[in-house]
């Protein structure tokens, strides 16, 4: 295959990690690879940092092109993908990458396929690629000719290596002349709030305690704050514990909510549904504490304790206060 | 004022359905050997938002669907929680169509229909979880379009709406008429009304054929892509950790765990 295009994100002048997975998962199936930046002049970054990883860049910068606008950016991408024909583009599992890239295969009716893994490209120019359906419960193994049309592919974050060797040559950049209208811009950013939570970010915590429907209300979950603060973790929770209103939905892990992977998850009253797993199944040792021996979760922990946790949680938290006496 | 809203929802396999009990066909479908079926739970959320506007400022709800197999007490439950009419497209047919023939049926349903302000999906279905049939219906209708919805406030213009963002939430704003997608963050779908279910038991959702809208077999199933579905297996390698009294199985789990040099 010639051509992969990869649509680069970034944040506050610096590419987010998902750019070089992205990269990462071109070099992999294709010959020629090129990152499609597109940015307002305060926020697209130096390119030096990534210009000796791909083999062109095509910079776009117009001040409607904020991180905020899903339609400028369908607009131009359709220009540049339209202009330019690549065999594939490969847009990351973002907010972002999730609303252009459905809106971009429709205009430029190529096909498409969302949050894949394992991406091949055989001699033929056959691709496959396999993604989770059914919340996780079903793997479904895709395949196509790629040179039909344009194929599009969002891919998963952590699925590829965001390390990446140098090329031996740097990229060529161009400037794409850039035809956005006003009218092209239906949905108006206002401003981003920021929800501040205290302590560890749960995404970068290496201890989680996470809390699910079985809790049966929101009081558990203080002790739950207990364990987290002995062993310098954060809080999560399942998504039914989040829609109970027993805790915040920015506390939310699984398949719509946040994506953790600490080297120890601690669960308590989850049942381990697919759907939860899904924002989990990097997390390196799970325990999981349920009444029901029979919970799904037994079947994906590595340590498991049945039982009350009314009655092993307090017994479990003096333990852990003796222990750093 | 009162407002037109369309709510598209999908009739899936219960989620919590035990694996097992899904089979896959030859042909690549998945079926339910329980036949227990639901309405997509983010589907639930969208009617619920519906239902939020229509407490909030007066709305006619209509709810769309196209599918096949449609079970009555599924589909009429948007109907019982308070929505005023049902709309379904009923095909065989659909059993293999994909998001973009799914997007293209709910399009012409949606000219059929007639004027609109506002369409309400779920964020995802729970079933293929591809989250992209409303972002092309939007553009095929080609009219403003807003995903994760967690706050949906209308105001004489048009709609202010808080999107679901790590780290926080986005306000947007945009005219009518638009798509949004609503995420479960907007609260939990209402249980029906007595009121509401004996309606339901009355009315008759309208039923039309994908001819009837101007569909062709030719533009079904334009991207079938699927090769092979599998069910993944994991082998369990749990250790239990065991104790007469419940008490003790605290300080076992801190003592295994400082073993292993967990913690």
């Amino acid at each position: 295959m010639n051509n992969v295009f990869v649509l680069a994100e970034h944040k506050a002048q610096s590419f987010e990690n998902i750019t070089y997975e992205l990269i990462s998962a071109a070099r992999s199936v294709g010959k020629n690879v090129s990152l499609l930046v597109l940015g307002n002049s305060s926020s697209i970054p130096n390119l030096v940092e990534i210009s000796s990883f791909v083999n062109h860049i095509y910079i776009a910068e117009h001040e409607l092109l904020n991180e905020w606008n899903a339609d400028s950016w369908t607009s131009v991408l359709y220009d540049i993908c339209s202009k330019n024909r690549p065999d594939l583009l490969l847009i990351g599992k973002t907010n972002l990458g999730r609303d252009l890239g459905p809106r971009l295969a429709y205009k430029l009716n190529g096909r498409f396929i969302q949050d894949c893994f394992g991406m091949q490209v055989g001699d033929n120019n056959v691709f496959t690629a396999l993604r989770p359906v059914y919340g996780g419960n079903i793997i479904a193994e895709v395949e196509f000719e790629l040179n039909e049309c344009i194929n599009i592919a969002v891919i998963r974050a952590g699925s590829y290596d965001k390390e990446i060797d140098e090329l031996s040559i740097e990229a060529t950049v161009e400037n794409v002349d850039i035809n956005l209208h006003a009218n092209d811009i239906k949905v108006r950013h206002i401003e981003f709030i920021e929800e501040s939570s205290s302590g560890i970010k749960l995404e970068d915590a290496s201890v989680v305690v996470v809390g699910g429907r079985g809790l049966g209300g929101p009081e558990p979950f203080e002790l739950l704050e207990n364990i987290a603060e002995l062993l310098g973790g954060a809080v999560g929770a399942s998504r039914a514990a989040c829609d109970a209103g027993w805790i915040d939905h920015n506390k939310q892990i699984g398949l719509t909510g946040k994506t953790v992977s600490p080297n120890l998850y601690i669960t308590v009253g989850v049942s381990g549904a697919s759907q939860h797993m899904a924002g989990c199944s990097n997390a390196k040792n799970i325990v999981a504490i349920n009444q029901d021996k029979e919970a799904n979760i037994f079947k994906e922990a590595s340590i498991g304790v049945v039982g009350d946790w009314k009655t092993i949680l307090p017994s479990l938290i003096e333990a852990l206060k003796n222990r750093s006496i | 004022m009162s407002i037109k809203i369309i709510v598209c929802v999908k009739q899936v396999i219960d989620p919590d359905a035990p694996v097992a009990s899904l089979d896959i066909g030859e042909d690549n479908s998945v079926s339910s050997k329980e036949k227990r079926f639901v309405l997509n739970g983010y589907d639930e959320n969208a009617v619920e938002a519906a239902l939020k506007i229509k407490d909030d400022v007066g709305a006619e709800i209509t709810v769309l669907s196209v599918g096949s197999d449609f079970e009555n007490d599924v589909m009429k439950k948007p109907i019982s929680m308070g929505a005023d009419r049902l709309i379904l497209i009923e095909d065989a047919m659909l059993l293999s169509a994909d998001g973009f023939a799914a997007a293209d049926l709910l399009g012409k349903a949606i000219e059929k229909i007639g004027e609109f302000d506002l369409i309400l999906c779920g964020r995802q279905a729970s079933d293929w979880d591809n989250a992209y049939v409303p972002l092309v219906l939007s553009e095929i209708l080609n009219i403003a379009c807003v995903t994760l919805a967690q706050k949906i406030d209308v105001n004489t213009n048009g709609v202010r709406i808080e999107r679901v963002m790590p780290g926080g939430y986005q306000v947007v704003e945009t005219e009518f008429p638009a798509l949004i997608t609503v995420s479960n963050e907007i609260g939990s779908p209402r249980y029906p009304t007595i009121r509401g279910i004996m309606n339901a038991g009355r009315k008759q959702p309208d039923i039309w054929t994908s001819a009837e809208i101007g569909m062709t077999t030719d533009l079904l199933n334009k991207q079938s892509l699927i090769k092979n579905l599998s069910i993944p297996t994991s082998e369990p390698d749990c250790e239990f950790l065991d104790s007469d009294s419940e008490e003790e199985l605290g300080r076992l789990l801190v003592e295994n765990l400082m073993e292993k040099k967990l913690i």
